[in-house]
């Protein structure tokens, strides 16, 4: 019985934890992610594994956590609120080609982030070049640029 | 331009590109973001201070370091975690045969496995509702020092008693909490 309480125990406070720290933290693979990362996995394992190292104990674990990642996923398709709440929701960040401050600054999101992201994506040099930027429920920016597709069906 | 009603001014482009924004979801998820940094940093700050175990605050004795009977323990342990009782038996408590009789409640023992006792007492033995365990003592006259390793095996609160077999019968009682 335990070990599917340790699993679902984790299972919840990983996702609330990683809801509360914001979709910043773990969004973009930099070093210190990789090693937060690490640091998860074996402490969790740690504590689900414990002195039982038995094939059982093992399936268990598994199964749990599959199981219990199909459970979230049902809730969130059946219930938007629930999606809402554990997925998040987009951000405009930059708004016609205007950087929305405050919204960055919450978001802990600043212009150098979104110039990498334009940089990757884009291979664009400047904000200016920016039309939009979004802080996606991932934590990740997408950028549309200016000029391009820009003008082609789109409403004025 | 805008097509939903309500506050145009301040809502970004909304007729070219189609985001599925939610500003009071984001702007109420931020605000508990905030408020949660804040417990997490109030959760830390209780564990370095000792609230969960291995800190100053968690650091108790019951009975009198000086007098016949003490035992330094853990306020807050945890399950299945390493932990340590310190007790210290005064001096000139053995009995006729020049052995200490310490014993400790039946109930305390169910809830904990005992890993270690240093040093290896001679035997234990079920007396009711005690478990006495027996000392031979080198120097009768200095203080028996006694160390027991053990691992809750319940969570919760646990209540322990212990004391020593001797006329003078001193006893002593603690009490921990097992977090999960």
């Amino acid at each position: 019985m335990d070990s599917v309480l340790r699993v679902l125990a984790i299972y919840a406070f990983l996702v609330v934890v990683f809801r509360l720290a914001g979709s910043r933290t773990l969004s973009e693979m930099t070093t210190f992610d990789l090693l937060l990362l690490l640091i998860i996995s074996e402490t969790t394992s740690q504590f689900l594994v414990g002195q039982d190292a038995s094939m059982t104990n093992a399936f268990l674990l598994i199964l749990t956590f599959v199981t219990a990642d199909i459970g979230l996923s049902l809730l969130m398709q059946r219930s938007r609120a629930a999606n809402r709440m554990i997925d998040g929701a987009p951000v405009i960040i930059v708004d016609r080609g205007r950087p929305l401050k405050d919204r960055m600054a919450r978001a802990r999101v600043d212009e150098q982030d979104i110039l990498e992201s334009a940089r990757i994506a884009h291979g664009l040099a400047r904000m200016d070049q920016v039309r939009y930027a979004v802080l996606e429920r991932s934590g990740k920016i997408s950028v549309i640029p200016a000029a391009t597709a820009w003008g082609t069906g789109g409403p004025s | 331009m805008d097509s939903s009603g309500g506050n145009q001014g301040t809502r970004p482009g909304r007729a070219e590109i189609e985001v599925e924004e939610d500003p009071r979801y984001v702007a109420a998820m931020w605000r508990a973001e905030r408020v949660a940094w804040v417990g997490m940093a109030l959760i830390l700050l209780a564990a370095l201070v000792g609230l969960f175990g291995n800190g100053p605050v968690s650091r108790r004795t019951a009975g009198d370091p000086e007098g016949p009977l003490s035992i330094a323990y853990e306020r807050f342990i945890r399950h299945d975690a390493p932990a340590v009782l310190k007790i210290r038996v005064g001096p000139d408590l053995a009995d006729a045969g020049g052995r200490v009789r310490l014993w400790v409640n039946r109930a305390y023992l169910g809830g904990v496995r005992i890993e270690r006792i240093t040093p290896e007492p001679e035997r234990a033995e079920a007396a009711g509702d005690r478990i006495v365990f027996i000392f031979p003592a080198a120097e009768p006259s200095q203080p028996l020092l006694v160390r027991m390793e053990f691992q809750s095996e319940s969570i919760g609160s646990i209540r322990g008693a212990a004391g020593v077999e001797a006329p003078a019968a001193p006893r002593v009682e603690f009490s921990q909490f097992a977090y999960p």
